[in-house]
């Protein structure tokens, strides 16, 4: 009879630890939805520095560790090139440039459409917090389905050194190309190595803070039919107003130059006015360079000849699901999680410049406030591209730059070259139909 | 046992050259003839889009543009200066390194120097060089009373620019072939010139040089080959600007490729390429094959 008992209370013993067990795995099944290693392939950028640094609250949550790939913008395409050269299985989610990328990589058939996902649980992604305009640029095109959440925006803004405009005895900031001009030939001191205005000189990459200047005097890359446009008297004008600017009053060897080089120009002191994305803000480093805070002002792009408005304001950078992916449902969860408010809040906060609007509603930048005030009166008159938005931008891009680069030297009939670019981008935008 | 080995000893010719054939197939000719037929067609790389036949349209649009005739254009004027800096200043180093002298290993040692280093971290060092106002170069330019130089930033000097690294980083190979040529030179020759009362001067063109022709020619051969596919300095320092001034055809078609996605046209100027260095070399090894009959 002893024995009957213990052998009860042994059993009991079992059933309870069984139970126990089973319940602690069960609640572990329940708290981690996947068990997955994603391959991403990303950029060097503040949202890249965020996710990598929350990457353990991801795998809290969802049970979801990352391979996170970083490139520069340019290798990060050949990496999904050659990866979806060989099918793409190899890579998850990605980070991509709408306006560079989106029509070419829906195309190609690289990004997985989202408008699935996104249906089966709207809660989940909160797509009516985004800008509207940020999210329509990873739309496909005709049936407006999302194929990436936007990540980061930006707009053009001119920098200026605030202690080398108070030595000039200049008080305040042009508010038209002629006065920004005739500021740059006060301001350059080439003796001193100090350049008046400084902006990509580089062909392929000036394009998009060339806009700026072809849309402040009255000219576009693309007219109202999606034709090529930039041989007008409009857009000549701006071709030579920006070489002329630059070939006087920039800096030396400005045609390598990219945002970068005249980044450092400016951080170090030898530029006087330097016209780039507002995002760059997020590269500020105090240990690195010899202006402070303090003596960086900023001012929205001029107006041009007629009062016309330059500024753009574009999504940057998006996020995507591969179309190739073995783990798509964590990808998207992953997606979903590097988009959402909270991350978005903590990259506003470091430099970042959020898409969401709930992010915009309360003070989390940490942006200088002339410089919040820039943006947001930029924001008001801004256009939504700041290049030709075609699926060969790339090429269109190196088109656009021959000119550019001819413009800054100053040697060639400028209306001529531009005729020619014109006619060789519309040959690229008939062969895109 | 014995019927595999007399069958091996039979095929031995085949066993041993089989091998090579099939690296040679998989390696060199499969990758030509898929790009030969990429050639005439338009892809993006991608495969959920299937390839789409153009016929000689790739062929047409290169030549009927400016850019490629312009990229070949550029690329044989890197090729011709570089190679003719190289080759002149490799046999007069290789000239003086064939004496003796005091601390010549470490003086050769010294020229090999470049030849070893990265390309790319080559590019980045010489980019610094050149910069037009902090860079050593200018400084010392300006420190001597001349003008501040823009090397790489405009379009009439940056291809000059980029000649100079070349040549600076592989004159020492060129230099280092023609030194092994002429430790193979006979030293009867010299012996017998010199008891016929020949000065040093004609030692050098009348024996050395005429002696050294073949080595002279492996050394063009091998140099001009690789400087026609220089791709490294060029994509580090410049990735083909100001504009275009500084883009080959390898940079070209690099861009089209994995810039512009268009593996078609890519491939179209790839082969082009490949048939231009194959001329270039045939020629080569006919000149070479007649200048060894001559000797």
């Amino acid at each position: 009879m002893k024995g009957t008992k213990s052998v009860k209370i042994l059993l009991l013993a079992v059933i309870m630890l069984v139970s126990m067990l089973a319940g602690t795995v069960t609640g572990l099944a329940e708290e981690k939805k996947f068990d997955v290693t994603l391959n991403i392939v990303g950029v060097n950028n503040v949202i890249t520095d965020v996710i990598l640094e929350r990457q353990d609250e991801l795998y809290e949550k969802y049970g979801i560790r990352l391979n996170f790939q970083q490139f520069s913008n340019e290798q990060a395409s050949n990496k999904l090139a050659v990866s979806f050269a060989a099918g793409g299985s190899d890579i998850d989610a990605f980070m991509f440039r709408p306006l560079d990328e989106a029509r070419l990589f829906i195309s190609n058939g690289w990004l997985e459409n989202l408008q699935p996902y996104i249906d089966a649980d709207p809660e989940a992604a909160l797509v009516d917090d985004y800008y509207t305009a940020s999210l329509e640029l990873s739309k496909q095109a005709g049936t407006g389905d999302i194929h990436g959440l936007p990540l980061m925006i930006e707009s053009a803004v001119v920098f200026y050194n605030k202690t080398l405009f108070a030595e000039k005895g200049i008080e305040n900031p042009p508010t038209t190309m002629e006065e920004m001009y005739e500021l740059a030939a006060i301001l350059n001191d080439p003796d001193n190595d100090i350049c008046g205005f400084a902006c990509r000189g580089a062909g392929n990459p000036a394009v998009t803070q060339f806009s700026c200047f072809l849309r402040a005097f009255g000219a576009d890359f693309l007219d109202e039919q999606g034709n090529a446009c930039i041989n007008t008297p409009e857009a000549v004008e701006a071709f030579e107003f920006y070489g002329k600017i630059l070939r006087e009053y920039g800096p030396d060897g400005v045609l390598n130059m990219g945002w970068t080089d005249t980044w450092n120009l400016f951080t170090q002191g030898k530029a006087a006015m330097r016209l780039d994305a507002d995002t760059n803000m997020g590269s500020w480093d105090p240990d690195n360079s010899l202006i402070t805070l303090d003596e960086i002002g900023f001012f929205q792009i001029p107006v041009g000849p007629r009062g016309d408005h330059g500024d753009f304001l574009i999504t940057a950078w998006a996020l995507g699901v591969s179309s190739a992916s073995q783990n798509k449902e964590a990808a998207w969860t992953f997606v979903n999680w590097a988009s959402s408010p909270e991350m978005q809040i903590e990259t506003q906060k470091r430099g970042g410049s959020s898409p969401r609007a709930c992010v915009w509603a309360e003070n989390y930048s940490s942006w200088p406030v002339e410089l919040q005030a820039v943006a947001d009166a930029a924001a008001k008159v801004a256009v939504p591209t700041d290049r030709p938005y075609m699926t060969n931008v790339a090429k269109a891009r190196d088109i656009i730059g021959e000119v550019i680069v001819a413009a800054i030297e100053g040697n060639a009939d400028i209306q001529a070259l531009a005729d020619q670019k014109n006619a060789e981008m519309q040959a690229l935008l008939d062969s895109e139909k | 046992m014995k019927k595999i080995g007399n069958w091996a000893d039979k095929n031995l010719k085949y066993i041993f050259t089989v091998p090579t054939i099939i690296f040679v197939l998989c390696m060199v000719l499969f990758p030509i003839l898929y790009t030969l037929v990429l050639s005439f067609h338009s892809w993006r790389m991608s495969v959920h889009v299937p390839w789409e036949w153009v016929g000689m349209q790739n062929y047409v649009q290169m030549f009927t543009g400016t850019r490629f005739p312009m990229a070949v254009w550029r690329t044989f004027l890197f090729a011709a200066i570089a190679l003719f800096f190289e080759m002149s200043l490799g046999i007069f180093l290789a000239l003086i390194l064939n004496r003796s002298f005091w601390g010549k290993n470490m003086t050769k040692t010294a020229f090999l120097l470049p030849m070893v280093a990265t390309p790319v971290a080559v590019g980045m060092v010489w980019k610094l060089i050149y910069e037009p106002s902090i860079g050593i170069l200018n400084y010392v330019i300006r420190s001597l009373g001349g003008p501040k130089i823009d090397w790489l930033g405009s379009t009439s000097n940056a291809l000059y620019s980029l000649i100079i690294v070349d040549i600076w980083q592989w004159t020492p190979m060129v230099m280092l072939i023609l030194l092994a040529g002429l430790s193979a030179i006979p030293t009867e020759s010299y012996e017998s010139a010199l008891v016929d009362g020949a000065s040093r001067l004609q030692l050098t063109t009348k024996i050395t040089l005429p002696l050294l022709r073949p080595t002279i020619f492996t050394a063009v051969l091998l140099r001009l080959i690789d400087v026609l596919k220089t791709f490294d300095i060029l994509y580090s320092m410049t990735q083909g600007g100001p504009g275009f001034a500084t883009e080959t055809m390898n940079i070209l078609s690099y861009r089209q490729a994995f810039e512009f996605m268009e593996f078609g046209e890519a491939s179209a100027t790839l082969i082009v390429f490949f048939l231009i260095v194959m001329g270039i070399a045939a020629l080569t090894i006919k000149i070479k094959s007649r200048v060894e009959v001559d000797m």
